[in-house]
């Protein structure tokens, strides 16, 4: 074997050349000159050919059954009607908010959809966003719209409703046990129970474990609320039992909530970063209320 | 399971299944059609499965990525603006999903593969060696960092083009080359114990790294 010319370019300057990187650099001569006379750089270059291969040739999948169960029924869980019209966060009623203030009622909306923000933003606010005003003047729709804003950040939380059952059991779900889970979560039901349990000490992993300082937004009603809009896909909705708990092994909230079948709850689990847009979600199931 | 209401899971009447491209069903779907969004999944949930199974490496995890991404995608999808073709928005959400969770269990070490192959039971036969392949492939992509290990599943993996890849992750498609040069070089080394007579610094290192985050 003759004497390389020059320095080993490396395997990375050769996966370079083969991707295209090096094409019509300097460095790109260099290198194919190098592998014209260096047999052990060849072989690396091959490998290389031959990984690519042996990826290109690995089995197609198809998405198991079960699975494929899980995204439809997921799927159907999703609130009836325009996906516009599930108006899930803060950001629809400020868009609305803004072209109110531009246009004044916001006569291109489809009535259902305009009843539905509405009910939703005048819940949140106390007072009838969508009355037509075009003549009022843009100082005040400006004012409103900010202040309709700001009111409806302060004020969601309180449109979701605090759970009926609060737990921080820190409890570690499976994907095998989270229905018993919840069937046995929900059997503890206490219709007088205060947020304040969520500082109970935790039970089935031994007592006094250390809540998960992530969740400490989670564990107010404020970002409760807001996960919950997020789940939900509609703000709201009054979860039947959130469980600060784990999943896994990693700590997550379980979010319990009631679904249009009344014969099934929907259990999500999620982690701490659950909040308006994102729901930071860890595992979605349907539950039936029996075992 | 229960495989949800009627008509909500998107049973077609035609018998031949439905003959709307994606685009038409996408819009459908916007405007109400309840078995619109079920139809689009349905076409292409081989291929998002295969690339969260692929970059997570864990099925459960996938199967959750998966369902939280076709979540999104079926509240956005006003949201879709016809840019790039309805499967690469889908992938695009996906493999957010995916890079997501990688990046937040980047804290506790990588547990062990599932012990079987990716998604299928194991079976006794006659092609082990074509599984003791795959076991290694898979084990071998798991060292990758996961913007490699993303950029690989795509291109190399799933056959996607350099330019689709680049629409789905989001970067330059320069990036994406070179993600994938990275990768095929730690894969290579991996997965035939390649020995490299160049400076050592081109083998199992952390060069990427000092060349910035790929």
């Amino acid at each position: 074997m003759s004497e390389p010319a020059g320095e080993h370019p490396g395997i990375d300057a050769l996966a370079d050349l083969d991707a295209g990187l090096l094409e019509g650099t300097s460095a790109e001569v260099g290198v194919r000159s190098h592998l014209a006379v260096c047999g052990p750089c060849a072989r690396i270059l091959a490998q290389l050919g031959a990984t690519t291969d042996e990826l290109a040739t690995l089995p197609a999948l198809t998405m198991p059954a079960d699975v494929a169960d899980r995204i439809d029924v997921a799927l159907a869980a999703e609130p009836a009607g325009r996906p516009a019209a599930a108006a899930e966060g803060r950001a629809r009623v400020a868009v609305l908010a803004e072209q109110r203030r531009r246009r004044g009622s916001p006569r291109w909306l489809p009535a259902g959809l305009a009843a539905g923000v509405a009910l939703l933003v005048a819940g949140a606010i106390g007072f009838a966003v969508f009355t037509p005003r075009g003549g009022s003047s843009a100082g005040n729709s400006q004012t409103s719209a900010t202040r309709a804003g700001a009111a409806f950040d302060r004020k969601a939380p309180k449109a979701a409703g605090k759970p009926a059952v609060s737990s921080a059991s820190g409890r570690n779900y499976t994907p095998t046990t989270l229905a018993a889970g919840v069937r046995t979560l929900l059997g503890v039901a206490q219709p007088d129970s205060s947020p304040a349990d969520t500082r109970a000490p935790s039970t089935a992993n031994g007592g006094g474990q250390v809540l998960a300082p992530e969740f400490a937004r989670l564990r107010q009603p404020a970002g409760l609320a807001a996960c919950v809009a997020a789940l939900a896909g509609q703000a709201g909705v009054a979860p039947l039992a959130v469980d600060f708990a784990r999943y896994r092994g990693q700590p997550a909230a379980l979010v319990v909530l009631p679904d249009r079948d009344p014969g099934r709850v929907q259990a999500w689990i999620v982690g701490p970063a659950c909040t308006t847009g994102h729901r930071d979600l860890r595992r979605f199931e349907y539950v039936p209320r029996r075992g | 399971m229960d495989g949800g209401p009627d008509g909500a899971t998107g049973r077609t009447g035609a018998p031949g299944g439905d003959s709307r491209s994606d685009t038409e069903l996408l819009a459908a779907h916007v405007a109400g059609d309840p078995a619109a969004f079920g139809e689009i999944i349905r076409r292409h949930r081989d291929r998002l499965w295969a690339v969260a199974l692929r970059t997570l490496g864990d099925r459960e995890e996938a199967a959750d990525a998966v369902q939280d991404a076709c979540i999104s995608a079926f509240r956005g999808a006003d949201g879709y603006r016809g840019d790039a073709a309805v499967t690469t928005w889908l992938h695009r959400i996906v493999v957010n999903a995916c890079l997501d969770r990688v990046r937040r269990r980047a804290a506790r070490p990588a547990g062990p593969l599932p012990a079987t192959g990716p998604g299928e039971p194991p079976e006794p036969r006659d092609a082990l060696a074509e599984l003791d392949t795959t076991l290694a492939v898979e084990a071998a992509l798991a060292e990758l960092p996961v913007e490699q290990r993303a950029a690989i599943v795509l291109v190399d993996i799933e056959g996607h083009s350099v330019a689709a890849a680049s629409a789905i992750l989001g970067t330059a498609e320069g990036t994406v080359k070179s993600r994938c040069s990275r990768g095929r070089a730690r894969l290579a080394v991996l997965l035939s114990g390649l020995r490299n007579p160049g400076p050592p610094a081109g083998v199992e290192t952390p060069t990427s790294p000092r060349r910035g985050q790929l």
